[in-house]
């Protein structure tokens, strides 16, 4: 038994089949040959369910991550504080000065949870381009999720 | 929690029902299945036949148990969906009839409803077989004309004096858009699973500006083919109450609106025109349809399904379901955040 995950063979080097075509094996076989032949509803749903989540994971195994990058990142925040200008209320300003460096789905939310927050303390049309600089940054990530599932 | 065996349901039905038909002998019941219907309950349909006064008599019956482990959590109730059914089933609103509501669990091991089977079909939107019935029905004319009809009578109905006020009465103006938008909230966050940023945008600008309404109406809240029995091109019964409020009509509007609900068809919900029904549905009620409202309870629409998949999903992860379609929700919740980012305008 391997003492760490550093021991662990290296699929692909010993010629094993991709961990996501066995994945995608597993549900064709799913689909094709044990749910059509389950004659109770239920039991038969759960046979194809089992399909389809195992074909999105074969997808997942090689998944894009939800993070923004550092460079990405760093963009997002230098265009929202220009979108700002330079009256942002200390919360705002606090939320954008402890983003550095990769920004993860969490520091995210906070940013716009806290755009949203400064609604009425900020001009609204610099609020508004500030928060569609946002929005550009989620739609990517949005799409990127999506044509991993697609 | 893993469902019953189709015996142990059996067996302790026919038990139950001697105690509610005393007149019955020889009590069994045919053609018991579990459908793959239903997220928050388990459902089995079957017959029940016995012999009483020399005769054999039958009556179809629809059993939902409640195991605890729905995806509406604390918001589904049986008690509430049978009080719903006794009060509607007077009124001109087609609805299934009450049979019994048991909330003892050591009948078959949790609570449970009974009601009758109600006539025709339900064939799924989402299913190929039944998007070719919806578009032969559609055609024919007669249903896309019950679906607006049914939901003017509902819309239409004196809650107040059908006893419905017990689900809760908002106050004026925006308090009904707040109760929802914080019903849905709470729905998430027991979930366990993080809120996504498209997430956080959207439930912060729906707390923003919440529309105002007036009148306020019974409101089913998931009105659409699926959820409507349909027997000769009409509807002869609205399907599915776990979702009603007392609040505003156009959240129904939305629901019918809706493109999650078009399923790539032209038409809405399949079957009716959007011209069609806005023009019928207002000659119908005397109420105007809001688009700006409209589009305001689509977002909150956007909110309650991503609280349903993210409840589904969080039921799976942490154990409380073996169901593998909540599982599968999970694949979901990116789709619809996608549709909330574009009724958000990107």
């Amino acid at each position: 038994m391997p003492a760490d995950e550093s021991e662990l063979p290296d699929a692909s080097l010993l010629g094993f089949v991709d961990p996501s075509e066995i994945l995608r094996r597993v549900a064709r076989s799913l689909r094709e040959e044990v749910g059509p032949k389950v004659e109770a509803d239920y039991s038969r749903t759960q046979a194809f369910m089992a399909a389809v989540i195992l074909e999105q994971l074969a997808f997942q195994v090689r998944s894009v991550t939800f993070e923004v990058g550092p460079a990405e990142s760093s963009t997002l925040v230098n265009k929202v504080s220009r979108a700002l200008g330079p009256d942002v209320p200390t919360k705002l300003a606090t939320a954008l000065r402890g983003l550095s460096g990769a920004m993860t789905r969490t520091e995210l939310s906070g940013l716009v949870a806290a755009l949203h927050g400064s609604e009425g303390e900020i001009d609204t049309e610099r609020l508004q381009r500030a928060l569609e600089h946002v929005r550009a940054t989620m739609r990517l990530r949005l799409d990127q999720q999506l044509a991993v599932l697609a | 929690m893993i469902a019953a065996t189709v015996g142990e349901i059996e067996g302790r039905l026919v038990e139950y029902l001697a105690g509610k038909l005393p007149e019955a002998t020889s009590i069994r019941l045919e053609g018991l299945i579990r459908p793959s219907v239903g997220w928050s309950h388990e459902i089995w349909l079957f017959d029940a036949v016995w012999e009483q006064d020399g005769d054999v008599r039958s009556r179809g019956l629809c059993l939902r148990i409640d195991r605890g482990n729905t995806l509406l959590r604390e918001h589904s109730s049986l008690a509430e969906q049978y009080r719903v059914l006794e009060c509607l089933d007077a009124t001109p609103v087609p609805t299934p009839t009450p049979f019994a509501l048991e909330e003892d669990p050591g009948i078959i091991g949790a609570p449970f409803l009974i009601m009758d089977k109600a006539a025709g079909v339900c064939p799924s939107p989402w299913s190929r077989e039944g998007k070719a019935f919806y578009a032969e029905a559609a055609a024919r004319g007669g249903l896309p004309h019950s679906f607006t009809q049914t939901l003017a009578e509902l819309h239409n109905l004196d809650w107040r004096a059908a006893g419905l006020d017990f689900l809760g009465v908002p106050g004026p103006g925006p308090d009904f858009a707040c109760r929802e938008v914080a019903k849905w909230r709470t729905l998430i966050e027991s979930s366990g699973l993080e809120m996504d940023p498209v997430l956080v945008d959207l439930i912060c600008t729906l707390e923003k500006d919440p529309p105002h309404t007036d009148r306020h109406v019974l409101v089913h809240g998931a009105y659409r083919t699926g959820n409507l029995m349909i027997a000769e091109d009409r509807v002869s019964a609205v399907l599915d109450w776990e979702l009603q409020v007392i609040g505003d009509p156009m959240y129904d509007v939305a629901y019918v609106l809706s493109e999650l609900n078009k399923e790539g068809s032209d038409l809405l919900s399949l079957v009716v025109d959007k011209h069609q029904f806005i023009e019928e549905y207002q000659e119908l009620t005397g109420l105007t349809v809001d688009e700006e409202i409209c589009h305001y309870y689509q977002l909150l629409y956007d909110m309650r399904v991503i609280a349903f998949w993210m409840s589904a999903s969080g039921l799976f992860f942490s154990g409380q379901s073996s169901d593998l379609r909540l599982a599968r929700t999970a694949w979901s919740i990116p789709v619809v955040l996608g549709q909330a980012a574009r009724d958000l305008g990107y």
